[in-house]
């Protein structure tokens, strides 16, 4: 099939020629693939933070981006505890060999899935850290109800009780400085970890060359002969801000898988001057209940490379104060379930990089895996609200006091991570 | 619009003025359910790799074709060229008829139930054998054909699903077979009773129990790739679900949770919100859902009932056209506007798809089960605008639709398309555009087209 009026090719040609020699995983490679390029877009703040804007420099100012890894991420698939004398037994098929992975700490306790290799090699230079055993404060195995907890930052029994997200609660926090892209605001389309009173604002990478025709005009035209007011006032002001955000992040993404294009555009959103400084983006892809060893293995080189991609696009300045989170709804039973796949499980590992990430270690309190949550899971001894209360507190300056009640409520009692972020 | 697939050339003429002339025109199309169904013949599968069971000579997408293919490790992208000959069959539907409430109502129980690309080469054939063919049955049928249909099987993972004390498992002590919960959580927490619908994990897991052994046939069977449940995989023994014991053997016990399950007050609760947040608006009233949902109890959830009370809501034709449409329609609408015949639409279906991608909208594209969303500020962003900016001009100037129609020009088929609803500035744009491939944009990206 040649569908030579689409410029860009979305599938890589190898992935696509394995594909068509019947390659199973490279076909579910492709279904995904595919699919991630249509979730990877970019949501974020559409105002710059005052106290940053003021600081001089653009590139010093603080930056954040939350990677939603959707469909419950195998920590200890990314992260295997080769060192736990349980982890063999406990894990059945899933279990690695440590021959095939990256070891993290001096006692070779904590190893790492060799599809990483630019996150680890930051985490050599003391900028990428793993969180291990942590999940949101809802333990129930349920895509939904998990991502929905960890997105709207509630206590584990407060379900479906938010309209909002933490970090839309976050944005209310943050002194308001001038507008991102300087020509107006938008609500929604933002997943939720962003949805609330304060704007938003969205990007999709292009998948052709964009026309040059615009119905700009048509929305900007007197309703009628003799009136002055515009035909479609709300449309005319939707469509000119999503042409101005599509030129802020266009620029040498050509070429690149939709996703990876999605990140390198993020990137250079964040680097502009009048660009966010808050962002989230979502990946999906990560619920292998069936062929976990390759799946993942592509997922995490995907994501790798687009982490890389969107770092190459900040460039150094920027990425010094910045950090990347990248956190999932929950992790996976530490069993497999028989198909070379995992189920729906409580703890697993999220992962830190950036310049401003104190990095370079496993931070957690592992519960081991000789006891099991329910047995069958492993047990989260870290909340995800533990580690954003830090992230923020470090990072963005935000008070205790503002986390505990607002952008968390009900949360006094789980404390903020300390050390995550190099200043602090 | 709002209830509909969009206006096509001289359909606003055939539906007629009146003050019931539209309402009329969605009743015809719900005393016709027949107009729903895609028959195996109708979806042909015309190339493919030289692979022995087809030789690559074109074949219709049965039960049995579908079902080689989807077991058989050598099927190669076969089944990526059934999914565009299921894909292509609707496209010419969409074209039909005066309104497309019937089709709307088949792409609102397709997300419902929805599946991603990961049950390929099922996804077509479940949605013509259990949706379409009960799009005005009863919601127990709809259910139990889904449930039992090889493509939900796969997509949520119950083909792996055993009994941890079934024979199957007594037998292979090192193969660690165990249920897998994600088809009964699904069913409940997606497909009838809702998220609050009052289950909990327990009876998840004991749900999960019931529908083991609800598998695939393998390769060597005499059906493969359809249905079929197997004994030696089914957890033995009684189930409580939700209060309620279910003792019976096999199927039968399956079944019978399903049945409770389609006719729970909850599971009524739970599809008339979500028709009217579907058709209607973000904020359904109290009364509203309650109307629909005492619909939905009291006909035993005869959906041609339920339909008919949707499209008799005073809301759903008083409600102002206050939310973006949703991107497909929106795409499908233009074909429709275009006045485009059936080749036209089956030698396009491919950008459509590339399209609908784009926009973030597509038919079984939604990776996870809950589907797509109607929430209006998921889909009213400023880079969504901008996007169907792209694609409105791309349909032009790709040649996709230009129209074929007698009269040609933009403005004139404007206000055959839009009668009395055309606003004067775009009618004297399109008048006094010169250029066709400046103005068909216009038309599609109106508010008249945008709003719902």
């Amino acid at each position: 099939m040649l569908h030579s009026d689409f410029e860009h090719e979305t599938i890589d040609p190898r992935i696509q020629a394995a594909a068509e020699e019947g390659c199973d995983e490279s076909r579910l490679y492709i279904n995904r693939r595919a699919l991630l390029g249509v979730t990877a877009s970019l949501s974020a703040w559409a105002f710059l933070p005052r106290s940053a804007s003021a600081a001089g420099s653009n590139l010093s100012e603080k930056r954040l981006l939350v990677v939603l890894l959707q469909g419950g991420m195998d920590g200890l698939h990314v992260v295997p505890p080769i060192g736990d004398p349980a982890y063999h037994g406990q894990r059945g098929m899933m279990a690695l060999d440590a021959s095939k992975l990256l070891p993290l700490d001096p006692s070779n306790y904590f190893y790492f899935n060799a599809s990483m290799p630019n996150f680890y090699k930051a985490y050599g230079q003391g900028q990428a850290a793993i969180v291990h055993a942590i999940a949101p404060p809802l333990r129930e195995r349920s895509h939904f109800e998990c991502m929905y907890n960890l997105e709207a930052g509630l206590p584990g029994q407060q379900v479906r009780s938010s309209k909002t997200g933490w970090m839309n609660r976050l944005l209310g926090h943050l002194p308001i400085g001038e507008n991102v892209m300087s020509n107006g605001l938008q609500l929604g389309n933002a997943p939720l970890i962003l949805t609330g009173p304060q704007p938003t604002l969205s990007w999709t990478p292009d998948r052709w060359a964009a026309s040059t025709i615009s119905t700009q005009s048509l929305y900007d035209a007197p309703i009628a002969p003799g009136r002055t007011d515009k035909t479609d006032p709300v449309l005319s002001d939707l469509l000119s801000r999503g042409k101005s955000i599509r030129e802020m992040a266009l620029a040498a993404s050509d070429g690149k898988p939709i996703v990876n294009a999605a990140f390198h555009g993020a990137g250079n959103l964040m680097k502009a001057p009048n660009g966010p400084r808050i962002s989230a983006m979502q990946i999906v892809g990560f619920d292998t209940h069936v062929s976990e060893t390759g799946g993942l293995a592509n997922m995490l080189s995907s994501l790798d490379s687009c982490i890389q991609d969107f770092r190459n696009a900040l460039g150094d300045d920027a990425w010094a104060n910045t950090v990347v989170a990248c956190v999932s709804e929950f992790g996976r039973t530490v069993h497999d379930n028989g198909r070379n796949g995992t189920d729906h499980g409580v703890g697993t590992a999220a992962l830190l990089i950036g310049g401003a990430v104190n990095g370079g270690k496993v931070i957690a309190d592992w519960p081991g895996l000789a006891k099991l949550q329910d047995d069958r899971d492993l047990v989260a001894t870290t909340c995800t609200r533990a580690l954003f209360k830090g992230i923020l507190r470090d990072h963005l300056g935000i008070t205790r006091d503002v986390l505990d009640n607002d952008i968390f409520p009900m949360s006094a009692d789980v404390s903020p991570m300390n050390k995550l972020i190099k200043s602090a | 619009m709002r209830l509909g697939l969009g206006p096509k050339p001289d359909s606003r003429a055939l539906i007629g003025s009146g003050a019931d002339a539209a309402y009329d025109a969605c009743l015809a199309e719900l005393n016709n359910p027949a107009a729903a169904l895609i028959a195996d013949n109708d979806v042909i599968v015309k190339y493919g790799p030289n692979w022995a069971p087809f030789q690559g000579h074109p074949y219709p997408a049965t039960a049995a074709n579908c079902g080689a293919v989807g077991v058989n490790p050598m099927s190669g992208n076969f089944n990526l060229c059934i999914f565009q000959a299921e894909d292509t069959a609707r496209y010419v539907k969409y074209i039909q008829p005066k309104v497309g409430f019937l089709e709307r109502l088949v792409l609102f129980w397709n997300n419902h139930f929805s599946t991603s690309h990961k049950a390929r080469p099922w996804l077509g054939h479940m949605e013509r054998t259990a949706i379409r063919a009960n799009v005005l049955g009863n919601f127990g049928d709809m259910l139990a054909a889904v449930v039992t249909h090889p493509a939900m099987i796969a997509y949520l993972d119950n083909n792996t699903s055993v009994g941890m004390n079934s024979p199957l498992a007594k037998k292979n002590p090192a193969f660690n077979y165990r249920h897998n919960e994600n088809l009964a959580r699904e069913i409940m927490e997606l497909h009838t009773l809702g998220v609050n619908g009052g289950y909990t994990q327990g009876d998840v897991t004991s749900f999960a129990k019931v529908l083991t052994g609800w598998q695939i046939a393998n390769i060597n069977s005499t059906t493969p790739g359809q249905f079929v449940y197997v004994p030696e995989a089914h957890e033995p023994g009684a189930q409580t679900v939700l209060g309620k014991t279910y003792a019976q053997p096999d199927l039968a016990q399956g079944k019978a949770v399903l049945s409770d399950l389609a006719s729970h007050p909850q599971t009524a609760q739970h599809i008339a919100t979500k028709l009217i947040r579907h058709f209607i608006t973000d904020s359904p009233s109290d009364a509203d859902v309650s109307t629909l949902a005492n619909v939905f109890v009291s006909n035993k959830g005869n959906l041609f009932a339920v339909s008919k009370a949707l499209l008799e809501l005073p809301s759903a034709w008083t409600e102002p056209f206050a939310r973006i449409r949703k991107p497909y329609f929106w795409m499908v609408s233009i074909t429709r506007g275009l006045g485009m015949n059936a080749t036209q639409m089956v030698d396009n279906t491919w950008r459509y798809n590339v399209f609908g991608n784009y926009m973030g909208h597509y038919p079984w594209s939604h990776i996870t089960p809950d589907g797509y969303p109607d929430d209006n500020d998921y889909w009213m962003t400023a880079d969504a605008l901008r996007v169907r900016n792209d694609i409105s001009c791309k349909v032009v100037s790709t040649g996709v639709g230009l129209p074929r129609w007698p009269g040609q020009r933009p403005a004139v088929l404007a206000e055959n398309l839009l009668g009395t609803c055309l606003t004067p500035s775009l009618k004297d744009k399109l008048t006094a555009s010169r250029d066709d491939r400046a103005a068909f944009p216009l038309l599609f990206m109106s508010p008249e087209y945008l709003w719902s």
